[in-house]
């Protein structure tokens, strides 16, 4: 496998679909066995959150209801998925020994089952979200949501990406999942998920921190299609575009690395 | 036309990876240096070479630990070697262990399916097979329920009906036939000798002597990761067997046997 070049891989994965796309719906199904609402939960937990956060913030502070809300929802939904893929992600080589042990595959395979079904949660709320918003504002910008569709492309790759790092350093060293978690609650106070980037302007340093952060562009790349109809900011798309270039070449460097070896340490 | 060739071939197996690292290791170990108390690799296979060619049903035999699996897993691809020159013609299936390739939430149908496709068959590919592997295991309404719910015998029934429908060039068991029944024996000893007859290639790992000399065309012998024997059935059995009665008295001193 390691002699393999960098597109044969990619087409062994490819070939590997029906697998993986089996063991994304075989997780969506585990998850709500015996769920009386089932799936539809991946709408009610994020909907409550904004209703309780949106339900504080707009009568604590001086936002709008109406604006802050689905900025709020589209915020979480994100940050759930992107949480979800790499905690879980964590997991994901160790969870699949048992494939592993079948016969040699891409072990970007299992990452990637993991990102499918967080991905399809989030998939359904944002869905939800923008049937909601054109339903009260009418017609959307197509080129907006063009732009839409391809921030969704490259925050799955970055959350692909992460969780194959994750993945491999978890095999060797097991606090990479703690790591990971306070890593992901620092950068989530961060990021504007829970806040308008804009009422940090006067915040100085963390204002610095917070435009600089790749999170905040793939954030924008998200909701400013669908709430304001319109492109996001040129630099915006730049920072998530390099961001996602950076962390998928050290994601596959890394696999090039240890993919060969890592069976013997599982 | 399939077959296996093996030149030479060694295999270290990390220890140091077993046992888990933290980060607090690494920062110990790199502030005050102290000695590795631990040898950092095992030679699980040494030098081993092995030519097995289409037709051939090879049978892998040896004390635990002899490095019996870790062959059967390094034929198989899945772990590197570390000398040697490995060469595989054909597809390959295998059946190392019982639980090893399932779901155990999934039914026995989805499971069929996924297992199927992690060997790389469609969706088109596998419709027509599906009841034969149905038919293989007899289970009829079973496949419905989840995996969880059937015993050993049965897991094992369904994925060597499962590795059989795939109709693999080279197939690799490990340790895998002996839990299951008279029946189910019988059934897999047909497939095995009809592979043979198609022209595959089989090798299979155990310890049940008298069942492997009913269909293996040839034997290996290992110990401690090096091959002792290869040859004829026959023969190899018998020199196991007498070195084996050998090595008793050496056994009956141990302290489990008071």
């Amino acid at each position: 496998m390691g002699n393999e070049t960098d597109g044969s891989r990619l087409a062994e994965i490819w070939r590997l679909r029906h697998f993986w796309l089996a063991l994304a719906q075989q997780d969506i199904k585990d998850r709500y066995r015996r769920s009386v609402v089932g799936i539809a939960w991946s709408l009610i937990k994020p909907a409550v959150t904004t209703l309780i956060i949106a339900g504080v913030f707009t009568s604590v502070f001086d936002v709008a209801w109406d604006t802050f809300a689905p900025f709020l929802f589209f915020g979480l939904i994100t940050w759930q998925f992107l949480t979800e893929s790499i905690l879980q992600g964590c997991n994901a080589f160790r969870q699949a020994n048992t494939f592993i042990r079948v016969r040699p595959i891409p072990l970007a395979i299992f990452p990637l089952r993991v990102v499918l079904s967080a991905g399809i949660h989030w998939l359904i709320g944002l869905s939800a979200a923008i049937a909601t918003i054109l339903a009260f504002h009418g017609t959307a910008n197509p080129m907006a949501l063009f732009m839409l569709f391809s921030a969704l492309i490259l925050l799955g790759i970055t959350a692909w990406s992460l969780a194959c790092i994750c993945a491999t350093l978890c095999v060797r060293y097991s606090d990479t999942q703690q790591v990971a978690e306070i890593s992901l609650q620092v950068l989530f106070y961060a990021t504007p998920v829970i806040y308008l980037p804009e009422s940090l302007q006067q915040a100085g340093w963390l204002h610095v921190v917070v435009s600089c952060n790749p999170f905040t562009a793939f954030l924008e790349m998200v909701r400013r299609p669908i709430l304001q109809g319109e492109c996001p900011s040129v630099s915006a798309m730049t920072i998530a575009l390099a961001f996602t270039a950076v962390v998928a070449s050290l994601a596959w460097t890394l696999l090039n690395r240890v993919e060969k070896r890592l069976p013997l340490w599982l | 036309m399939p077959c296996v060739r093996l030149q030479a071939i060694d295999l270290m197996f990390p220890l140091k990876a077993q046992r888990r690292t933290t980060f607090k290791d690494l920062i110990v170990r790199g502030l005050f240096r102290a000695p590795a108390a631990w040898p950092e690799t095992v030679r699980a296979l040494d030098g081993v070479t092995l030519d097995v060619v289409d037709g051939e049903c090879v049978g892998l035999i040896g004390r635990n630990g002899a490095g019996k699996s870790t062959l059967l897993r390094a034929i198989a691809g899945i772990y590197p070697i570390s000398g040697g020159q490995r060469q595989v013609v054909g597809s390959i299936c295998s059946l190392f262990d019982i639980a090893a390739g399932f779901e155990w939430n999934a039914t026995g149908w989805e499971n069929i399916r996924l297992r199927a496709y992690l060997q790389g068959e469609t969706p088109t590919s596998l419709a027509g097979k599906l009841d034969r592997i149905a038919e293989f295991t007899g289970l009829g309404d079973l496949l419905d329920m989840p995996l969880r719910s059937f015993s050993t015998g049965r897991i094992m029934l369904l994925s060597f009906a499962i590795a059989v429908a795939c109709e693999p060039e080279v197939l690799l068991i490990d340790e895998f036939l002996s839990t299951g029944d008279l029946q189910f024996r019988e059934k897999a000893i047909a497939e095995i000798v009809a592979m043979q007859r198609r022209d595959r290639v089989v090798l299979i790992a155990g310890h049940d002597l008298a069942f492997l000399g009913q269909f293996c065309t040839r034997m290996l012998w290992l110990d401690q990761g090096r091959v002792v024997l290869d040859g004829p059935t026959e023969r190899v059995l018998s020199d196991y067997r007498q070195a084996m009665q050998a090595a008793k008295p050496e056994l009956a001193g141990s302290p489990l046997a008071a």
